[in-house]
C-alpha cells in the first residue's frame, strides 16, 4: 500500500457527525443489485480545481482520458458522463469560492467518480429533495426535469443527476459534512 | 437522509496533493500527463513560468520512472503536485529495477555538488566528451530548467520516491 | 548539386521537419520520444555531412517552433555541436535559430555555447 493510500486511511477511519444519501441505479425500475455500499478504496486520479481557475472542463477531460485508458470502454464512458454532471453541478450550485475535488477511486468490484465542493445549506437542501426524488422514481423524475430544461422554470432544472442514474445507470451516493458535500457515481468494474 | 456513523468526506492536511494520479510505468502516458500538469499549475497558480517548469520536472521524472521500472506486475507509478502556498513539490513514486537504484542514487549526489547551472553544464561537457554513453542530462535539468532541488527516498517494498521541490 | 538539400527528412510524428536550400532546417512540434536518436541522429549527422561536402560556411537550425523536447533529444543538439566543433578541416557556424517565448531553449542554447561557442551562433526570434 503507498504512502497516499495510508495517508487517505487514516483520513476516513475517524466516525463523524456527517450524513449521507444513497440512490441505487436500480431505484423505482429494475432489479439491478444494490450497489449503495459508500465506496472506499484505491484513489487512481485525485485533482483539487481551486475556485475559479476554469480548470474543471481539462480536468474532465483528462480524467475522462485516463479512465478510457484504465478501465473498460462501457465502464469509461459512463464514468466521465457522470464526472461531467457531477462537476457541473459543483459549479453551477456550490459556493463560488470552493475548491472542488474530483476523485476516481476503484475497490475490488466497484469504480467511481467523486466530486467534493462546499455549498451553502439551502443547496444542500435542494439537492437531498432531488436525490430524495430519484430515489422514489428515477426515471420520472428525469422526464420532469428534461421538460423543466426545456419549458425553463425556477428553481433551475437539475437534469444532471437524473441522467447520470437514470441515462447512465450510476448508483449516487451523497454525503454531507457541514457544508461539505461529497457525490459519487460508481458502477461494477 | 440516514444518520448513522460515516466516515468524513475528507479532511485538508496541508499541505494535500492538489493532483494525484497512479499509472502503469508506460511512455505512452508520459505527453498527456505532461500537458495536463502544465495546464493545472498554469490554471491554479496563474504563472506561464511555473507552468513550463512544471513540464520539465514531470517529464524527466516521469521518464527516468518509467525507463527504470520494474517489469513486474504490481510496477506502478505515482504522480503527486502540492503545495504549502510558497512552494511547489512535484512528486513521483516508483517500483525500479534493483539494478538501477545505486546508479540513480549516484547520480543524484553527484549533480548536488554542483550548483543546478554548474551541474546542467558540466552534463553538457559530459555528454559531450562521451558521445557512446547514455545522455544524463536529465536530472540536471530537472534542477536548472525546473528550479527545484531533488532529494530521493527509499520507501516500503523496494519503492522510490523522487520529490522535486521548489518556489512558487 | 547541393548534398544539404537533397538530405532524406525522416518522418517522425510529432515533429514537422523541412530543409531548405541552401543552408537552413527548421523544425516544430515536440521531441518527447523514449529514443529521439533513432529518427534524428542520422538524419543530423546526414546534414553535418552535406555541409561539409557543401562546403557551406553556415547551417541555420530554426528551432524556433520546437515548444517542447525531452533531455535525449537536447543531447542530439550536444552532439552536433561537438561534431562540428571536432572537425579539423573545414568548418562551418551552426546556427540555431531559437525563440524568446520558449524556456528550454533559453537554458539549453545557452548551456550548448559555453560548450561550443567557436562554432555555434544563437539567434533569438520572438
Amino acid at each position: 500500500m503507498s504512502s497516499y493510500d495510508r495517508n487517505s486511511e487514516r483520513n476516513s477511519a475517524t466516525p463523524s457527525s456527517s450524513s449521507r444519501l444513497a440512490v441505487d441505479s436500480g431505484s423505482g425500475a429494475s432489479s439491478r443489485p444494490r450497489e449503495s455500499t459508500i465506496l472506499t478504496g484505491r484513489t487512481l486520479v485525485r485533482v483539487i480545481c481551486t475556485a475559479g481557475s476554469g480548470a474543471l472542463e481539462y480536468t474532465h477531460a483528462f480524467v475522462t482520458a485516463y479512465a478510457a485508458d484504465h478501465l473498460r470502454a462501457a465502464v469509461a464512458q459512463r464514468l466521465s458522463v457522470g464526472a461531467y454532471e457531477l462537476l457541473s453541478n459543483a459549479l453551477n450550485f456550490g459556493s463560488v469560492s470552493s475548491d472542488i475535488v474530483i476523485e476516481l477511486i476503484e475497490s475490488d468490484n466497484m469504480v467511481g467518480v467523486r466530486v467534493e465542493n462546499d455549498a451553502i445549506a439551502a443547496r444542500i437542501s435542494m439537492l437531498t429533495e432531488h436525490l430524495l426524488k430519484l430515489k422514489t422514481n428515477a426515471e420520472q423524475t428525469f422526464m420532469e426535469e428534461l421538460r423543466r430544461s426545456v419549458t425553463g422554470g425556477i428553481p433551475r432544472p437539475m437534469l444532471g443527476l437524473a441522467r447520470v442514474t437514470h441515462e447512465v445507470g450510476l448508483t449516487l451516493d451523497l454525503q454531507v459534512q457541514e457544508r461539505r458535500i461529497a457525490v459519487t457515481a460508481q458502477c461494477r468494474r | 437522509m440516514e444518520n448513522a456513523e460515516i466516515p468524513p468526506i475528507s479532511r485538508k492536511l496541508a499541505p494535500y496533493p492538489l493532483v494525484f494520479m497512479r499509472f502503469r510505468p508506460a511512455w505512452a502516458y508520459i505527453d498527456g500527463i505532461r500537458e495536463f500538469g502544465r495546464f493545472f499549475c498554469q490554471t491554479t497558480f496563474g504563472t506561464r513560468e511555473l507552468a513550463d517548469r512544471a513540464c520539465v520536472v514531470i517529464q524527466e521524472t516521469l521518464e527516468n520512472a518509467v525507463k527504470y521500472s520494474s517489469n513486474s506486475a504490481d510496477s506502478e507509478l505515482e504522480l503527486s503536485i502540492e503545495s504549502d502556498g510558497s512552494n511547489i513539490e512535484f512528486s513521483v513514486s516508483s517500483l525500479p529495477d534493483a539494478s538501477h537504484l545505486s546508479s540513480l542514487r549516484e547520480e543524484l549526489n553527484g549533480i548536488q555538488t554542483l550548483d543546478p547551472e554548474q551541474a546542467y553544464l558540466a552534463a553538457f561537457i559530459r555528454a559531450s566528451n562521451e558521445p557512446e554513453a547514455s545522455a544524463r542530462l536529465g536530472l540536471a535539468r530537472i534542477r536548472y530548467e525546473g528550479g527545484v532541488e531533488l532529494s530521493m527516498k527509499e520507501e516500503s517494498g523496494g519503492r522510490i520516491r523522487i520529490t522535486a521541490t521548489g518556489k512558487l | 548539386m547541393s548534398q544539404f538539400t537533397v538530405v532524406q527528412v525522416p518522418k517522425a510524428e510529432t515533429i514537422a521537419i523541412q530543409v531548405t536550400a541552401p543552408n537552413q532546417v527548421k523544425l516544430s512540434g515536440t521531441i518527447t520520444q523514449k529514443d529521439p536518436a533513432t529518427d534524428l541522429a542520422g538524419f543530423f549527422k546526414a546534414l553535418h555531412t552535406a555541409a561539409l561536402a557543401d562546403k557551406l560556411t553556415e547551417v541555420r537550425a530554426d528551432v524556433s517552433g520546437l515548444t517542447f523536447v525531452n533531455s535525449s533529444a537536447i543531447r542530439l543538439f550536444v552532439d552536433w555541436a561537438t561534431w562540428v566543433k571536432n572537425e579539423r578541416g573545414h568548418r562551418y557556424t551552426l546556427r540555431f535559430i531559437t525563440s524568446r517565448n520558449v524556456t528550454w531553449q533559453k537554458t539549453s542554447f545557452m548551456a550548448l555555447m559555453s560548450l561550443a561557442k567557436e562554432v555555434l551562433a544563437i539567434e533569438h526570434v520572438t
